[in-house]
């Protein structure tokens, strides 16, 4: 039988590195997509994925309820996304040496590399906020109540967030889409 | 997960199916992603565990508050008193080794680790940088040492070995901050010495 998460964060807490390690890998790749829809690269998410993991790492001790780790490794998730996308402004033009890299070398081999691209410019011109609210609605097909408790955020304002989010992305990519 | 999830994207977005399929994709991270992490993660528990390993008897801080000219006096004194292989002991009380300034003390940092080949200091009044105050070596090999001005009130710090080697003062109080890192406490009180 697994062992639980509840074990593993007990095991985390006494400085066990294995049950760190299996934790890791339990939920190595569980938000990797988020990260990389939020951060639009996917060299900052693995930059923002590896801060998640020590912030985790060192705050285990906060974790209040161990079986519910994924959920609270969501929550870190989500803040560190949101400070990547705070000092984003600062970061742009390396930002955007990095996709046209990484579109570059990808092109040869993903035939959809511009069409995905093109979604995640669309992406990136949304207000954070909303970016958030429609990635964990409509990317990872969250309930408005998993996504209040990650986010902090009402439901209320979720809608919204995810209304205007649907009808900004409507109107970028109208046109993109069609081959 | 509730129904209303388990709609389409495309339904639910009015986006073409092949933009949500797109943004469904899934994304995997580098292979060496978990090799790097946990090395932080090792370095992290070494840091943290470096301290008791540091208690031993010839690995020894001691912070003391005293004036410029009685550091002087103090400076001369640590070699001979390393050379008699007695541990440098806080002067807790002795008064004669401090005096009042107007808005600082001056504190001398002390350590011994005849392993040591650099020492700094690191701590709230420098702002944790660790190139920011060496430590110069005295005579007698494994002592270093350093005075500092500091505004009285509480401090905290810990010592650099090597450049990379965390060492908390035994001789002192341990607070750690929200990640479980350690550091010594320093009370500078005007005329007293504050090691605490």
């Amino acid at each position: 039988m697994a062992i639980s998460d509840r074990e593993l964060v007990h095991g985390v807490r006494s400085g066990d590195l294995d049950a760190f390690a299996a934790l890791v890998a339990r939920y190595r790749d569980a938000y990797t997509r988020f990260a990389v829809r939020m951060t639009g690269s996917s060299l900052d998410a693995d930059d923002v994925m590896q801060s998640v993991w020590m912030r985790a790492f060192r705050n285990i001790g906060s974790c209040k309820n161990p079986d519910r780790f994924g959920a609270w490794l969501y929550q870190i998730v989500v803040n560190e996304c949101r400070t990547f996308t705070s000092r984003r402004s600062q970061r742009d033009s390396r930002f955007i040496d990095d996709s046209a890299e990484t579109l570059a070398a990808l092109e040869v081999a993903e035939p959809d590399v511009a069409l995905r691209d093109e979604i995640q410019k669309a992406l990136d011109c949304l207000p954070a906020d909303q970016r958030e609210a429609f990635v964990l609605k409509h990317v990872e097909e969250l309930s408005y109540d998993q996504m209040a408790e990650i986010t902090g955020v009402g439901v209320s304002a979720l809608k919204m967030r995810v209304s205007r989010a649907c009808e900004r992305l409507r109107e970028l990519l109208e046109g993109v889409h069609h081959e | 997960m509730s129904d209303e999830t388990r709609d389409s994207g495309t339904r639910d977005t009015g986006l073409d199916e092949r933009v949500v399929r797109a943004l469904r994709a899934p994304e995997i991270l580098a292979m060496d992603f978990e090799g790097r992490l946990m090395a932080q993660a090792r370095a992290e528990i070494a840091r943290r565990r470096a301290t008791p390993v540091r208690r031993s008897w010839w690995v020894t801080g001691r912070v003391f508050v005293t004036s410029p000219l009685a550091a002087l006096a103090m400076a001369a004194g640590i070699a001979i008193m390393a050379a008699a292989s007695t541990l440098v002991v806080a002067k807790r009380s002795a008064g004669p080794l401090t005096a009042a300034r107007d808005t600082v003390e001056f504190v001398r940092f002390v350590l011994v680790d005849s392993t040591a080949r650099s020492v700094s200091v690191v701590g709230d009044f420098n702002g944790w940088k660790r190139d920011e105050t060496p430590l110069i070596a005295a005579a007698k090999p494994g002592v270093w040492s350093v005075s500092l001005p500091l505004s009285p009130g509480r401090h905290e710090y810990a010592f650099i070995v090597d450049g990379q080697r965390w060492v908390v003062d035994p001789a002192s109080i341990a607070s750690s901050d929200e990640f479980g890192t350690e550091s010594s406490v320093l009370l500078v009180a005007p005329s007293r010495i504050g090691a605490s």
